[in-house]
Formats: structure tokens, C-alpha cells, sequence
């Protein structure tokens, strides 16, 4: 008979108590692995729909707000932006790609963005396709009219100079006409076609406001869906888009300036800079004007996650410490047993074993039952992250995935075994002392 | 295995007061020879088998297993000793309760360095000669006393040991287990020296030297 035999025999033994105490491991280990799933998995949820995306300039005010309304499409826009910028941000030398984004629609809960056909340019990181074709999964890309956004931006420029007090009669006329332009015409996001049940050719109407119900626009307008954009398992499959010039002629847009100038004003842009030393000298060049802000996308999301990060650390300490007892709790039983157990040892001991073997017995049962009570912990908190994914999605947006193996749940699993076998020393120590003769017979 | 005693003292303290259990100034048991002790409870028949089998260190005195003197080795030595060269028999069996009487047998063996298969072979053997083959895979609580008390015998002898102890091997035990149990012992222990302490009467006529534990301390 083997040691190794020895020790799941011993085990075996006491399978009640050694279960329990394995249980009590487990639940540790299942908290531990919970909380790492799911920390990957909001690191993930942010960084995944992040990645790609460079810098984003908007109105002056708090840069995750900005990163959070253009990249994740959640909350507010800080402000508003002239649309002049955009076009010398397009015109910049360092810039690769410039995408504008006009926010303040929704169509039944999904937000409507008002773009151009920069939008569909492979160089923009999702829909991930070589061709412009390639990003949609159906229909085509709105049909975009540069010159139809002009008229439409310069009437409401006109419209903006006609409220002004002591504007000419003739401007006043100006307001409310309506101007050549480009088709009203949609592409909507993947999510928004399967939970609507969307399809190319179906005429949508969307109403004002981004949140809570939305109020329809003075003038009811329709636009056709023309495309569906494939699946991106990020925010932007939950966008409705719309060309610009055609969110500009919406009526109650018309009224959208930036109060100062009274120029046609966006949301924010998107931008993507030529590689190299480009993206550090526009941050260097956009981070001296006052009009605007620009917000390094990659370094916001990076806040971001450090301030989520100290809240999971608090979970992760409580799941570290209910390891911890888990193990005390291998260590009590052990020696708990210990003193019904010394006449067994001290056979041991008579039949040859050595003090080290007997210590080496005690440390083993403590590792292996951390060991299987990690193992089934960890795997548990899998089948938790699992079961939840489906309730996760609803309430938090993102999906945690159970079917990876992270490096930290290997360490964790690691850290408990070790643990383990820390908490079998005390325990194998007072084995190490017993002494034989005492334990098996009186003196005669 | 010649067994040779010099000087030998145990002395403890119980409340307060020192008392002496084993005082053996001389003895000399030959290589394969048997010996029974006898001596009332408390004589120190236990103490001094416990300290023939290295597991308590004497107060004084000299204990040579063959040319070597038990006490000069240190703790982990005495062990590897006991494990190889000396099978000990108690009155309460001492069987491991958790394991089958197959792997009481081989665990025995295993601490003494004897490879598994061997050791397997070896304890298939001696159950057979025991008529306890069917009984292999039984746990020691399964067995009835005298069945418990062969299991224990078989395992002192599994290992094949120069020096068997037996601590009062029959005491548990009905006339015809203690017969049988008496008889296996003598049988198997004939390449052995063997050295039993009891003050069961229906051992006496079975060794041809008896000593009482009052003769060997020199107090008779």
C-alpha cells in the first residue's frame, strides 16, 4: 500500500467531515472565481467596444462623460460642438479618419446618431470589414450628400440669424424651408433589427430625447432602413443611424446652434489619428483650445476601470478572506480529529513510519482536501457565472462569459492549495510530537 | 538477532515520586532463541518491549540488537530499524480500523521498504496459511478476536524481522484462539528471535525459557 492510498483511505475515513470541510473551502473558491469572471468580464464589456477607438473631442467638460455618450452611447453628451470643427478636425494633417456624431433621437429606446458615410469607412473599428459592404449584414449604407448637409447646415444658420432680435423680416422668412437633400434613409445596429424586428425597406419614426419615452417632432418625419449593420457585441448594435444632412432637417433640430456662436452644432467626432507621433500632437494642439475637449479614449476607459476596480477589490478581499476561514476550517477539522487519531498514528509510528512521515500524512490531508474543495469552488463559480450570464446581460448590459480559464483563477487556485497546506501544519506538528508508546499501551 | 541488555534502567516520576520500572542489570537472549516474561501488572514487561523496539529511550543502560547498540542511533535510525528488523504483537491488535486486512499487511511492509508487488505476494501467502485468503479485502472490525489477533501476527511476521515482540498476544483471547494464535506466533518466528511477555499460565509450556521480570532485575 502506497502513502498516497494511505491519505485518500484516511480521508475516505472521515468522509462526512472531510466533506464538509472541503465544502467550506469550495464556497471560498467559488466566491474567488466568481468575482474574477466577472471582473474580467466588465473589464472586457468596456474595453472590447473601446478598443480601436483613439480620441473623441467634444463640448469642454468631463472627458469620460464624452467617452461614455460617443463610444459606449450611455448618458449625456456634455455639450454641444460647432460642426465647423469637425470639418477642420477632418482637414487636420494628422488625421486619418473623422466620423461626427449628432445625438438627441431615439427610435423606441435606441438612440439615433446622425453621421456621415465615415461611419462605414473600413478604417472605423466596428462593424470590423475590409469594405464598406462588408460592415453590413444586410441592405446597403445610406445614401450621404455632402452638399445636402451645406444647405441643411446653412438653413439653420439662416434660422438661427432670423431669431436673433432685430433680424430683417426676409431672414425670418427663411426659417422652417426646407432644403435639396439626400433621401431620409437609416441603417440600423443588429440588436435593434432583432428586438424590433427591423427589417430593410420598414419606415421608422423617431421621436426626441435619448431617454425615458421621447417626445415626437413637431413635423412627423419617416426614414426608410436601407441596411443592417452586422453584429459587433458592443454598444453600436443598438444604434439607429441616420445620415447628418437629414438629422439636420429634422425641425426641431433647426434649432440646434451652440449658444455662443450660433453655428450648427454636433454632438462630438470620433478621431482617428495617422500613426505614429499624430495622436500626440493632436491632444497637443486640441488640448490648447478652450471651445472644445479631447478625450484620449483608451486612458478614460482606463480610469474608469481603476474606479470600478476598487469596488471589486472589496469584493475580492470578503471572497479572500471566506477562502481564508475555509482553510481554518481544514486546519480545525484536522486537529479537531487529531486526538481520536493518535492511537492510529502511533501505530503507524510502531510499524516503522517516521515522524516526518507522519507530519507529511497530516500536511497532505489538508492539501488535498483544499485541493478538491478549490477545485469543485472554482469550477461552481463557473456554473454560477454561467447560470447568471442570461440575468447579467439584462441588468448590466454585458454578457460574462464562464467558458475561459483566466491566468488569476490558476494563481487563486494555486494560493488555496498552498493555504492548504499552511493551515495542515499546525495540526501535523502536534502529530510529529505524539509519542507512540503513550498512545498504545499501559505500562504493565 | 542476538539481544543483549546492559545495565538497563527506566525510571519516570509520578507525582513527585521517582519510581523505577525496568532495572535489568544483565541479559542475554540468543539469535533465534524465544524467551517468555513474566511478571504481575506493572512489572515493566511493556516498558521493556517498548524499549527493545527503540520507542521509548531508557533512563540507562545499553541495548544491543545484534552488533548494534540501539540508543547510539538516533531517532529516525531506531525507526528505519524498527521498520525493518523488529514485527511487534499487542494485546489490542492494533490494527489500523480504516484499512482492509490486505493493506494492514502490505502497509507493514511498505515501511519496510519492501516493494508493493512483493509485499502483496508475501501477505497473500500468509493469509492463505491463516485460512484468512477469503477475509483479504475485510475491514480488522469485520474479523472476531482470534481472527483480528492472526491478522495482527501476520503482520508482525510479514516483513520477515530478525526480532519479534509480543506484548501479552493472548490476553484477549478464548482458550483455542490463544492456542492458535501462540502456535502461529512460535511458527513463524523460527528464523527470528522471540521475545514474548504475558502472564497468561497457558503460555508458560510452550517456551522452553522462562523468566519472570522480579528474577531478571536481580530482586528475586
Amino acid at each position: 500500500m502506497r502513502l498516497d492510498q494511505l491519505l485518500l483511505r484516511n480521508l475516505s475515513q472521515h468522509r462526512v467531515s472531510s466533506g464538509l470541510t472541503a465544502l467550506n473551502v469550495a464556497l471560498g473558491a467559488l466566491l474567488v472565481a466568481t468575482v474574477l469572471l466577472l471582473r474580467a468580464a466588465t473589464a472586457d464589456a468596456f474595453l472590447e467596444p473601446s478598443r480601436g477607438f483613439s480620441l473623441v473631442v467634444g463640448a469642454p467638460g468631463s472627458g469620460l462623460s464624452l467617452v461614455l455618450s460617443s463610444v459606449f452611447h450611455m448618458g449625456k453628451s456634455p455639450g454641444l460642438l460647432e460642426y465647423e470643427a469637425f470639418e477642420e478636425l477632418e482637414r487636420n494633417p494628422s488625421t486619418q479618419l473623422a466620423v461626427p456624431y449628432a445625438v438627441g433621437d431615439a427610435f423606441r429606446g435606441f438612440r439615433v446618431v446622425g453621421t456621415t458615410d465615415a461611419f462605414f469607412d473600413p478604417r472605423f473599428p466596428y462593424p470590423r470589414a475590409d469594405t464598406k459592404e462588408g460592415k453590413l449584414a444586410s441592405g446597403r449604407a445610406f445614401h450621404f450628400d455632402r452638399e445636402g448637409l451645406r444647405a441643411a447646415l446653412s438653413g439653420i444658420e439662416r434660422a438661427a440669424r432670423a431669431r436673433e432680435p432685430g433680424a430683417a423680416p426676409e431672414a425670418k422668412l427663411e426659417e422652417g424651408a426646407q432644403h435639396a437633400a439626400s433621401p431620409d434613409e437609416a441603417v440600423v445596429g443588429s440588436e435593434v433589427a432583432a428586438a424590433l424586428d427591423v427589417r430593410v425597406g420598414d419606415r421608422i419614426e423617431p421621436t426626441h430625447g435619448v431617454e425615458g419615452g421621447g417626445t415626437a417632432h413637431r413635423e412627423p418625419r419617416l426614414w426608410q432602413v436601407v441596411g443592417i449593420l452586422r453584429s459587433t457585441r458592443t454598444p453600436i448594435d443598438d444604434l439607429v443611424l441616420i445620415n447628418l444632412d437629414s438629422f439636420f432637417r429634422i425641425d426641431d433640430h433647426r434649432g440646434g446652434v451652440v449658444p455662443e456662436s450660433g453655428k450648427p452644432a454636433i454632438s462630438s467626432v470620433l478621431l482617428f489619428p495617422k500613426p505614429g507621433v499624430h495622436k500626440a500632437l493632436l491632444l497637443s494642439q486640441l488640448g490648447k483650445r478652450t471651445a472644445l475637449q479631447v478625450a484620449d479614449v483608451d486612458a478614460e476607459v482606463r480610469g474608469l476601470l481603476r474606479l470600478v476596480g476598487s469596488v471589486d477589490r472589496i469584493f475580492f478581499g470578503i471572497a479572500v478572506l471566506v477562502v481564508l476561514v475555509g482553510i481554518l476550517s481544514v486546519a480545525v477539522a484536522i486537529y479537531n480529529t487529531l486526538d481520536a487519531r493518535r492511537r492510529e498514528l502511533a501505530i503507524l509510528r510502531i510499524l516503522g513510519a517516521r515522524r516526518r512521515t507522519v507530519f507529511g500524512l497530516l500536511v497532505g490531508e489538508a492539501t488535498l482536501l483544499s485541493a478538491i474543495g478549490g477545485a469543485i469552488g472554482f469550477a461552481g463559480g463557473h456554473l454560477v457565472v454561467s447560470v447568471a450570464a442570461g440575468l447579467i446581460e439584462r441588468s448590466a448590459g454585458f454578457r460574462p462569459t464562464a467558458l475561459v480559464l483566466l491566468p488569476e483563477e490558476l494563481l487563486a487556485y494555486a494560493l488555496v492549495v498552498v493555504a492548504g497546506a499552511l493551515g495542515g501544519l499546525l495540526p501535523a506538528f502536534k502529530a510529529y510530537q505524539t509519542d507512540p508508546a503513550s498512545r498504545l499501551l499501559p505500562s504493565t | 538477532m542476538k539481544v543483549r541488555l546492559e545495565d538497563l534502567t527506566h525510571a519516570y516520576t509520578s507525582r513527585g515520586e521517582r519510581r523505577v520500572a525496568v532495572r535489568i542489570p544483565e541479559l542475554d537472549i540468543e539469535s533465534q532463541s524465544s524467551l517468555c516474561l513474566v511478571g504481575s501488572s506493572g512489572s515493566g514487561k511493556t516498558t521493556l518491549l517498548n524499549i527493545l523496539a527503540g520507542i521509548v529511550v531508557p533512563t540507562s543502560g545499553r541495548v544491543y540488537l545484534g552488533e548494534t547498540n540501539l540508543f547510539a542511533l538516533n531517532e529516525s535510525e531506531r525507526d528505519r530499524l524498527r521498520s525493518k528488523s523488529i514485527g511487534c504483537v499487542f494485546q489490542t491488535f492494533n490494527l489500523l480500523q480504516g484499512l482492509s486486512v490486505l493493506e494492514n499487511l502490505t502497509l507493514a511492509q511498505r515501511f519496510a521498504g519492501i516493494p508493493t508487488a512483493q509485499a502483496r505476494r508475501r501477505a497473500h501467502e500468509l493469509l492463505e496459511m491463516l485460512n484468512l485468503l477469503d477475509r483479504a479485502q475485510a475491514r480488522p472490525s469485520e474479523l472476531s478476536v482470534g481472527e483480528q489477533q492472526r491478522v495482527a501476527i501476520a503482520r508482525a511476521v510479514s516483513k520477515a524481522p530478525s526480532l519479534v515482540l509480543a506484548d501479552e498476544p493472548t490476553a484477549s483471547l478464548d482458550d483455542r484462539s490463544a492456542e492458535a494464535a501462540i502456535d502461529l506466533l512460535i511458527a513463524h518466528s523460527s528464523q527470528c528471535t522471540l521475545l514474548v511477555a504475558t502472564h497468561d499460565a497457558r503460555l508458560l509450556g510452550r517456551f522452553r525459557s522462562v523468566r519472570s521480570m522480579s528474577d531478571l532485575s536481580g530482586l528475586s
